[in-house]
């Protein structure tokens, strides 16, 4: 059946609680209200107020609660509202979560999800816009996933679940409502730690993930048609650990690299893909590593200042073709 | 259809002393027969007939020893649609004395009363030409109306000097017009402008002018808290004679900045008056399933701090308190909690359809209207004639019409801004 991101997410959060007893939900506003975008709609009615559960505002406390749970093997899935407030949970999660088990020699585990919806695009302004991905993206400890669509929103929320490490799952809530596609039916995972090939191509590589992969898919198809350019699209997935094997094989394969992604351009994730890039491929390289993102500034409010300040097809063209011409 | 118990305690009650009930959640209230269940001291309740076509009672108890310290438990049994949604309901005794929002009436001349009653219209004009513009696409985004609360911004400001600072939320179109900005800026905001009061940069949720001294709405609920501290500080430092009004909702409670805040404000006593906006809900969520003290002004006890409730649908009763509390902060004493309470009467947000609260509630709380409650004050006492309201609605409406002009015939903030403003530039 044809669903959409947000349904994906929903579905996976359904047969997730359904196949095991110990996941539950805690946020602001899940339960009676479905979440602020809807995503855990229905849950409270299938699962009942002791595992669909609405929190006060208290991201810290969301999250550390969460932690306290998943020690003893529960198996919380708790949602940032927006995830511009995930900075007040900040603490918990980079100095509890992250440490828990190192910090006691590994005896003691965390099986804790973080969702939160994440980027721009909806006018929401400073904090209800940002992709704070990269924040966590340098934390041992945590795993960081960033789904493009709904097949693996679906997937890679159920591995995230099943996972015993702190996960943090930024969904994008652009996408929600805009994108569909037909899952399968019956249970189905996508393994944290795996980027996925969109499209091969033999020109250059585009490696992105997230809010912008349609828009290099877009672009890729307008490149292919005006310039008879052939592109590779990487989908990261994962952005912690990263898939450094595939990371690698593309930039081997075609010798350009662009990289793409909606967080801003400075400390982005971009910045480590290029590292390995560079560190492991750069006889490889025919060309130097071009990134395209957000501007280093603030997401503002004013719709044109946001549009010009977002990466979108049209700069990722351009990006391409510098490149080609290189 | 079920039934439903409701307890009321009354406490302390004296004479003078007028009790409001407020009630709050799901459609509980029926039109219809109610019993007083027989308790100890249901009867005085019932000498004043209570009318359960509306959710507010005021009690003036008589002078009776009896009743003061008293614990009155009044069983009501209700009959009552029991819907789905937020479920439970509360009633909320505000135990003050409203003698200083009469004597506010009385001691305010004409002039200051129609001020209040314009600064009010001019936020609800102002609201309500930003949901139409919603509605028209001209503005987009997160935007949180202010309609229903304009009594606590417009008394609580009104008590306070020029000179002093004002921290809000980000439902904050209210606090920073009744600081005196002009509506054309905060409008041009709204829009995205240039002109806007934040350049358009920052949109609904982050509007600021510290010539006002409008020191920001703050999207991040408690996220102003802390900054008021800090404005309180560097006043104490300066040993200027300055207050600062910090307004936060309900929902901010929860949040460990309100905490952090309080016990600082008041180990060094900080001249902050806190005000929050009890208007029930977080977003979908009903205080009383959200914080574990639903009486939000006890929250002073721990903190040391006096706290008042107060009806934050009364101009004079928020004026009131907050002239007490911001003397009481001027001259050296500390801050003070105040819990107004109050009733937003749109949805959380413009996409927020309300369904976690019924129509009835809504309309309930519409027959408290703060604007028409002052208007009908004003003409009762004959302070001021209707023309004169009439012409301060028709005034309020042209200036903000204007308002929407300026703002729809502004430029977007130039592309070349791009970058710029992220630091101070020398
Ligand atoms: C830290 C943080 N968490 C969550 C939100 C999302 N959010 C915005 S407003 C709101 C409800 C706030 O309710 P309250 O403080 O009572 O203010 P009201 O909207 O009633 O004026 C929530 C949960 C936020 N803006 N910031
Ligand atoms: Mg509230």
């Amino acid at each position: 059946m044809e669903v959409t991101y947000l349904t994906a997410i929903n579905q996976a959060l359904h047969e997730e609680m359904r196949r095991d007893e110990s996941v539950f939900i805690m946020g602001e506003d899940v339960a009676e209200l479905g979440g602020a975008f809807k995503v855990t709609e229905g849950l409270l009615d299938a699962f009942g107020e002791n595992r669909v559960i609405d929190m006060p505002i208290s991201e810290s406390l969301i999250v550390g609660a969460g932690i306290g749970a998943a020690i003893l093997g529960m198996r919380p899935v708790v949602e940032m509202q927006f995830s511009d407030f995930i900075a007040c949970a900040f603490d918990q999660i980079v100095n509890t979560a992250a440490t828990l088990r190192y910090r006691h020699g590994g005896r003691a585990a965390c099986p804790l999800v973080i969702r939160s919806p994440s980027g721009a695009g909806v006018h929401g302004a400073l904090f209800h816009s940002q992709n704070p991905e990269a924040w966590f993206t340098r934390v041992p400890g945590l795993k960081v996933v960033a789904p493009a669509t709904p097949y693996d929103a679906k997937g890679l929320l159920k591995s995230a679940i099943r996972d015993g490490n702190p996960v943090l799952y930024f969904e994008h809530k652009r996408l929600y409502r805009s994108i569909k596609e037909d899952l399968p039916e019956g249970d189905f995972t996508v393994p944290i730690g795996v980027a996925e090939l969109r499209q091969s191509g033999k020109d250059l590589s585009i490696i992105t993930y997230g809010g912008t992969l349609n828009q290099c898919l877009d672009a890729a198809r307008i490149v292919e048609k005006e310039d008879g350019l052939s592109v590779e699209v990487l989908d990261l997935r994962t952005l912690l650990p990263l898939d450094r094997e595939a990371i690698l094989a593309t930039a081997r394969k075609t010798g350009k690299v662009l990289i793409v992604h909606e967080d801003r351009v400075t400390g982005g994730i971009g910045g480590e893909v290029a590292a390995i890039i560079a560190e492991n491929a750069f006889d490889s390289l025919d060309a130097p590593i071009r990134r395209v993102g957000a501007a280093d500034t603030h997401l503002a409010f004013s719709p044109p200042m946001e549009e010009f300040i977002l990466p979108n097809s049209n700069k990722i063209v351009e990006a391409i073709r510098s490149l080609a011409a290189y | 259809m079920g039934s439903c118990t409701a307890q009321i305690v009354l406490k302390r009650a004296s004479s003078n002393r007028a009790l409001l009930l407020y009630f709050a959640g799901n459609d509980v209230l029926k039109p219809g027969p109610v019993e007083l269940a027989a308790q100890p001291r249901a009867s005085p309740c019932q000498a004043l007939g209570i009318r359960w076509a509306s959710c507010l009672y005021f009690l003036k108890f008589p002078q009776s020893p009896l009743l003061t310290y008293v614990s009155i438990l009044v069983n009501v049994v209700i009959e009552s649609l029991a819907l789905p949604g937020a479920g439970g309901f509360a009633f909320m005794a505000l135990e003050r004395d409203k003698h200083i929002a009469e004597r506010a009436l009385l001691t305010m001349d004409e002039a200051q009363l129609l001020a209040l009653y314009r600064s009010m219209s001019l936020i609800r004009r102002f609201e309500e030409k930003t949901a139409e513009m919603y509605a028209r696409g001209k503005i987009t985004g997160f935007c949180h109306l202010y309609a229903g609360e304009e009594a606590v911004a417009v008394g609580a400001i009104a008590a306070l000097y020029d000179k002093d600072y004002v921290v809000s939320t980000y439902r904050e179109h209210g606090h920073c017009l009744a600081k005196g900005a002009s509506p054309r800026v905060v409008m041009a905001e709204l829009f995205g402008k240039a002109t806007g009061i934040s350049r358009g940069h920052g949109g609904s949720m982050h509007l600021f002018d510290a010539n006002l001294r409008f020191m920001g709405g703050y999207a991040i609920v408690g996220g102003g808290l802390p900054l008021a501290a800090g404005l309180g500080l560097s006043i104490l430092y300066k040993e200027e004679p300055e207050v600062v009004c910090c307004f936060f909702g309900d929902g901010a409670l929860p949040q460990g900045a309100f905490h952090e805040t309080l016990n600082l404000a008041s180990l060094w006593k900080l001249p902050v008056v806190f005000i929050c906006e009890n208007n029930f809900y977080g977003m979908g969520t009903l205080v009383q399933n959200a914080i574990c003290q639903e009486e939000l002004y006890r929250f002073a006890e721990p903190y040391k701090m006096p706290g008042v409730r107060v009806d934050g649908m009364d101009v004079l009763d928020v004026y009131g308190a907050v002239t007490e509390a911001a003397a009481r902060a001027r001259e050296g004493d500390g801050p003070s909690l105040i819990e107004a309470v109050t009733y937003r009467f749109r949805g959380h947000s413009m996409s927020d359809p309300a369904e976690y609260r019924s129509r009835r509630e809504e309309r309930i709380w519409q027959e408290r209207d703060p604007i028409k409650a002052l208007r009908r004050k004003i003409l009762h006492d004959r302070r001021a004639t209707e023309n004169q309201l009439n012409e301060i609605e028709a005034e309020v409406a042209a200036v903000i019409d204007d308002a929407v002009k300026f703002a729809e015939e502004s430029p977007e903030p130039a592309l070349e801004e791009l970058g710029k403003h992220v630091y101070v530039e020398e």
